[in-house]
């Protein structure tokens, strides 16, 4: 009978470490998403951010800096406030993901994008975020739900990150969108 | 009837030893693929590897590079001209590691170029999935040790996933070459 009772209780651990296993995530370090709608003020431990507009278009006037801003695919400009909430940030990290695809920031705006952040904690900056996709990419399934991460900074595990959900099908491509440096907007 | 002898265990361990290298050293060993053993494509031809599909669209000499970022007067470059598009779901960094060439006596494989995205003259840091680009290699040469013509070859370079890094979830093996071009300086 005690010989019994030691089968059955090895089985039982087995089938509870089982069970465990099964349950636990296997992505223990992602960051956490912290969602929000375009307009909505969302707040993350490192940042404060407001996405103001999101825009496609097939070039950017550079109004700052002689850049060739025309490209095979499309622009997607994302108008943004943020405001650090400890430190200086750079949000050089931030991704834009249609379903299982992921697109990093454009650099092609150089150091006067809303990427970098000069100012430290309590001071708000306003400006855009480019990124470039394949015009395919519009047609894409997930592109009715696009995902914008302002992310802000280069390690953003288990950290919280600002998120929009974007329908990019809804979406006019403008011909061209004038893009100037990023500001202190006033009265912030 | 005298038994027979039993092979002892330690015979057993050297004979399979002996066929492994054997098999090894059969195969080419365990040095490096050296340049000359990787398969060959043509210029204008794309080669697809792990992580992007590749075009070298054409090598020449020239006064300057292609935005005279790193001209200096003496010198001679010679340029690359790449179209790559990544054909990964995540945008990948492969693009400063991506080509080599070899120039007898003048360039090395391990001289890495300066590399230009062609739009703009910047840095190609980053490519993103589906969108092609097209960059500029250089490589700074003294005047007149490369000739129009003079024989070249030039290497694609891949890296893979390394699930063993400590230190990054996505870090990448050392680039290695996978094919080459071999064909002739222009002008």
């Amino acid at each position: 009978m005690n010989r019994l009772a030691g089968w059955a209780a090895a089985i039982g651990v087995l089938g509870v470490t089982a069970a465990v296993v099964a349950v636990t995530p296997t992505d223990m370090t992602t960051s956490i998403e912290v969602r929000g709608e375009v307009g909505q003020l969302i707040h993350s431990r490192l940042a404060d951010v407001t996405v103001l507009d999101v825009r496609l278009t097939h070039r950017l006037d550079v109004t700052y800096d002689e850049v060739d801003g025309t490209t095979d695919g499309v622009w997607v400009v994302v108008d943004a406030v943020v405001t650090p909430n400890l430190e200086r940030l750079s949000l050089g990290d931030s991704i834009l993901r249609i379903g299982g695809t992921t697109y990093g920031v454009s650099d092609i705006l150089g150091i006067d994008d809303l990427r970098n952040q000069p100012y430290g904690a309590g001071i708000t900056l306003q400006g855009p975020l480019v990124f470039e996709l394949p015009a395919s990419a519009l047609e894409a399934p997930g592109a009715r739900s696009a995902t914008i991460l302002i992310t802000p900074s280069a390690d953003s595990r288990l950290d919280s990150v600002p998120v929009v959900v974007v329908d990019l099908t809804a979406l006019e491509i403008a011909p061209s969108i004038d893009i100037g440096v990023a500001f202190v907007p006033e009265g912030t | 009837m005298a038994a027979r002898r039993r092979i002892p265990w330690w015979a057993w361990v050297i004979g399979c030893v002996v066929v492994a290298v054997g098999t090894v050293a059969a195969l080419g060993g365990f040095s490096d693929v050296p340049v000359q053993k990787l398969p060959t494509i043509e210029l204008g031809e794309t080669y697809s590897t792990n992580e992007v599909d590749v075009t070298v669209l054409g090598v020449e000499l020239s006064d300057g590079t292609p935005f005279n970022h790193y001209t200096e007067d003496g010198k001679e470059y010679v340029n690359v001209e790449v179209e790559v598009t990544a054909t990964t779901d995540a945008p990948t960094l492969i693009a400063g590691d991506l080509i080599r060439v070899l120039l007898e006596g003048v360039i090395d494989v391990d001289e890495r170029p300066e590399p230009d995205e062609l739009r703009n003259g910047t840095y190609p840091a980053t490519l993103q999935p589906g969108l092609p680009m097209r960059i500029g290699y250089s490589w700074e040469v003294d005047a007149g040790s490369v000739k129009v013509g003079d024989p070249i070859v030039i290497g694609i370079f891949a890296e893979y996933d390394d699930p063993n890094s400590a230190i990054f979830d996505d870090a990448k093996t050392p680039p290695v070459p996978v094919v080459r071009i071999v064909t002739e300086v222009g002008s």
